[in-house]
């Protein structure tokens, strides 16, 4: 199992090794934390949601990406649900095409049960410029099980999304 | 309960009217088209729409919709053939009115959801709510800026959904994210220069 995901691992760098330079962030996604209820009376839901999309070009065109994903979903006088997940992967730009990949690990947890499966991405994509820092994402991602790993879906899928890069630079103000 | 809408949404657009100057456009969201299958289940085609689009009409105005679509089709196990289908609607529409780096906002929100027949036979199962929120938005890069809001969300009007008769659900929330400003690029000269 160890030298599959090893394997994977290297076949994501090679993937991704040349027009987005050296330093330049990828950044994307959210952190929530909730507190509802259906009803006055009802037992109160926290919810805790984390889901983030973070890359670094390491060298020119090599982007190292990494996608931590939480979620904690506490019911009031009842059990817990708990969802891990964490995605490591590479994109190698050639202009403003992609491929990529990324081995995502998932685990959750409900009243006392496991659960653990781990999948592999296998992406394409191009970035159109909206404007300076700010790109939409037009991808093609194949999502599959990775033999062992727990899970026997796959999953083909187009999307189009808002995706922001920006160089290190610092901003004093948006004014 | 009009009545209570109305006053609502007025108080949006109180609240609502200055530092992000007119003409300035956000943006967020995803349109996704995925099919996937697996042993156990039959194979799914999923198209979801999630989107977050706003204006400033006037400076520190911004005017926002936030609508999201799931079309979900699950096919039926073999010897039969054909497929079932379900929906998820959403819209919100609100306002946000800058002070600064700050803003104070709401959104009025319409959640529907249900098999495509129920749809056609207007028996879907819906709620409507209203967000109110208070944030800050702190500069990463030009154009892109971390959001972080506290949302005090509550049931509005009558509920055909985890509650049936008036929606009294309510919700807090705390939320950082990643926010896409553009603003409108200056008039090109006509010399070119």
């Amino acid at each position: 199992m160890k030298k599959q995901v090893i394997f994977m691992l290297l076949f994501s760098l090679v993937m991704a090794a040349f027009a987005f330079e050296k330093g330049t962030k990828a950044l994307g996604g959210t952190l929530s934390l909730s507190y509802s209820k259906y009803d006055r009376d009802a037992d109160g839901i926290t919810n805790l949601n984390v889901a983030f999309d973070l890359g670094y070009c390491v060298i020119d065109n090599l982007m190292v990406e990494v996608s931590p994903r939480i979620r904690l979903m506490a019911f009031e006088n009842g059990p817990t649900y708990n969802w891990l997940g964490l995605g490591v992967g590479a994109r190698y730009f050639i202009r403003k095409f992609y491929m990529g990949s990324q081995i995502n690990f998932f685990s959750s947890g409900f009243s006392g049960h496991k659960n653990t499966w781990d999948n592999l991405d296998l992406k394409v994509g191009y970035l159109l410029s909206l404007a300076k820092n700010i790109y939409l994402d037009l991808a093609a991602i194949y999502n599959i099980p990775i033999p062992h790993g727990g899970s026997d879906s796959s999953v083909l899928s187009l999307s189009i999304s808002v995706a922001a890069f920006f160089k290190g630079e610092r901003l004093r103000d948006r004014s | 309960m009009k009545n209570h809408v109305i006053l609502l949404m007025l108080l949006n657009f109180a609240m609502a009217a200055f530092a992000a100057e007119k003409g300035t456009k956000m943006l967020g969201g995803t349109v996704s088209l995925s099919r996937s299958r697996s042993e156990i289940i039959t194979p799914v085609t999923e198209l979801a729409v999630t989107s977050s689009l706003g204006y400033c009409v006037i400076d520190n105005l911004m005017i926002e919709v936030s609508p999201k679509f799931t079309l979900t089709m699950q096919e039926y196990e073999p010897p039969y053939s054909g497929h079932t289908s379900s929906i998820v609607f959403g819209i919100g529409v609100g306002a946000r009115f800058f002070i600064g780096k700050f803003y104070l906002g709401s959104m009025f929100n319409y959640n529907s959801h249900g098999a495509a027949e129920a749809y056609a036979k207007g028996n879907q199962y819906y709620y409507k709510d209203m967000d109110l929120k208070a944030g800050c938005l702190l500069p990463l890069a030009k154009n892109i800026y971390l959001d972080l809001a506290a949302i005090y969300n509550f049931g509005v009007g009558e509920a055909r959904a985890f509650t049936f008769g008036a929606n009294h659900s309510s919700a807090y929330s705390m939320f950082i994210g990643i926010a896409a400003f553009l603003k409108k690029a200056p008039p090109r000269s006509p010399l070119g220069a």
